[in-house]
């Protein structure tokens, strides 16, 4: 199964929300942010090298680093425009037949590199902050991931502060939606590489991200 | 089987030999063909003499591969390797084109393509990208996500030194033409400098009409700037400006000194030469020791 996690606009929390979701399914996780890698990377092919072919996509696969499987994405600008978006599709379903489940790191906007991973996803998870304003952002992301086949499994508000309007955005997008509260724990799930899903599964957040898991499982049964 | 149709227009019956219910064919085929530099274009004009859509086969009959038409870098609907599949709507017409990299097809235009009619639109049209002929359909939806959202593209280099350094890459941002391998004019600046220098001085030239101004002169920035919240900004803007252009400047004369202290033509030319002798064997021997000595000698 491939799940795409986007969100429309940048720092909403899609790559934090990538790692959760891997650890909690033991997915491997695709950062295709093509432009901008969110998620570490280290020496070696990645997947800057594997859409450009210079590798292949089970060669960029990290192992044993962190408590996910990682397909890092480069750095470089030359990278990116070397890059063949097109040959995401391919890659992502060689990761799914070596590894099993893949999440997909998606950027932000809404241009091919956002597209591509929707169009290839069997279904996505929407990333949104909890500001009524910013439903719109997620209303956009939602009707792109439509239009290209993703069927929305959930919507994960995130950062939340005060108690945001989840049934707006449930309606509104479709989707049950779960709240995610602006936790320093989970902020720090990229940069020190440890998912809440596992070191503090009791907390709020651990379980509104383990819902979303658990609707990616249903999904694949079904 | 289906009457495969000979781009020869008017002939009234088909292969099997079977009479044809009407006097013509469905779909007449009118072919022209234009080569240059090494490459022939072809355009098809297909007219409909039948009051229904008929779904139809271009089929490439040049000695090259098909170069169809794109949006975002993959073809357009309809296109693949070998042609063109599409429908003619009943009565009507519908064009297309493309490019065969052969310098001339030396044969009747005619026989540059071959059309057949593949029966009546099924209502699935082919050229929305629809699965078709057991494609997977997501890479139908991969293409169609490319060609309808646009390549995300990095952004160009900000300085025109990096660009030597890399091989040579098509970017549609490459100003006045020049290549990668042509330095800049000796006293021409580089795009966003220039872009930051103009910027700074529009803001500088508003600052300074609004020194010691007139209500009349006041009056006539506040009406260019669309409003005085355009302006609140102004000063602290304008002794940004001021610190950033000090900044840059002695940093640009350190730079310019020791641009024009350097003197490095004579070692790379020693140094070149020196590389060309170790490929060439047959280079004199005044060049291997014009290198050493060079190498040796001053500096």
């Amino acid at each position: 199964m491939i799940v795409a996690v986007t969100g429309g606009k940048g720092g909403v929390g899609k790559s934090t929300v990538s790692v959760e979701l891997g650890a909690a399914l033991d997915a491997t996780v695709v950062d295709a942010d093509l432009g901008m890698a969110d998620l570490p990377t280290g020496p070696g092919p990645d997947l800057h090298d594997v859409l450009a072919g210079r590798a292949a996509p089970v060669e960029a696969v990290r192992e044993g680093c962190g408590p996910v499987r990682l397909l890092p994405c480069g750095r470089s600008l030359a990278g990116a425009r070397a890059a063949d978006v097109a040959a995401l599709d391919e890659t992502l379903r060689a990761v799914e037949g070596a590894f099993g489940d893949v999440v997909v790191d998606c950027p932000a906007g809404m241009k091919a590199d956002a597209g591509v991973p929707l169009a290839v996803a069997d279904a996505c998870v929407v990333v949104a902050s909890p500001q009524s304003y910013a439903l719109a952002d997620a209303v956009r992301s939602r009707a792109l991931a439509r239009e290209l086949d993703a069927g929305l499994l959930g919507v994960v508000i995130n950062r939340a502060i005060d108690e945001p309007p989840t049934e707006t955005f449930a309606e509104v997008l479709g989707a049950p939606a779960v709240v995610v509260p602006a936790d320093p724990r989970v902020g720090r799930t990229v940069e020190s590489f440890r998912p809440v899903v596992r070191s503090a599964p009791s907390t709020r957040a651990a379980r509104a991200l383990t819902t979303v898991a658990d609707a990616v499982r249903r999904a694949k049964r079904v | 089987m289906q009457p495969a149709f000979d781009a020869a227009v008017g002939d009234d019956t088909d292969q099997s030999g079977e009479p044809q219910t009407y006097g013509r064919a469905p779909v007449e085929p009118t072919i022209s063909t234009r080569s240059a530099a090494g490459v022939t274009l072809v355009q098809v004009e297909l007219r409909s003499t039948v009051a229904v859509d008929l779904c139809v086969r271009v089929a490439n009959e040049l000695a090259g591969p098909v170069l169809p038409p794109r949006a975002e870098g993959v073809p357009v609907p309809g296109w693949d390797a070998d042609g063109f599949r599409g429908t003619v709507p009943g009565s009507g017409r519908l064009g297309v084109g493309y490019a065969c990299p052969v310098s001339s097809p030396a044969r009747p235009d005619a026989d540059a393509v071959s059309v057949e009619v593949l029966g009546p639109a099924d209502g699935v049209d082919p050229t929305s990208g629809a699965a078709v002929d057991g494609d997977s359909s997501d890479s139908n939806t991969v293409t169609e996500a490319i060609r309808s959202l646009g390549r995300a593209r990095p952004p160009a280099d900000v300085v025109a030194a990096t660009r030597q350094s890399q091989t040579a890459e098509p970017t549609d941002t490459e100003p006045d033409g020049a290549t990668g391998r042509e330095r800049c004019a000796p006293d021409a600046i580089p795009a966003p400098v220039e872009t930051w220098l103009a910027a700074a001085e529009a803001r500088i030239e508003r600052a300074e009409r609004l020194t010691n101004a007139s209500a009349e002169e006041a009056t006539a920035v506040l009406e260019s700037t669309d409003g005085v919240d355009a302006l609140v900004g102004l000063s602290a803007d304008v002794a940004a400006d001021e610190s950033a252009l000090q900044t840059v400047a002695s940093r640009a004369d350190d730079l310019a000194a020791r641009a024009a202290a350097t003197d490095a033509a004579p070692v790379v030319s020693s140094l070149s030469a020196a590389a060309e002798v170790r490929t060439d064997t047959d280079a004199g021997s005044d060049v291997a020791s014009e290198a050493g000595s060079a190498a040796g000698g001053e500096r």
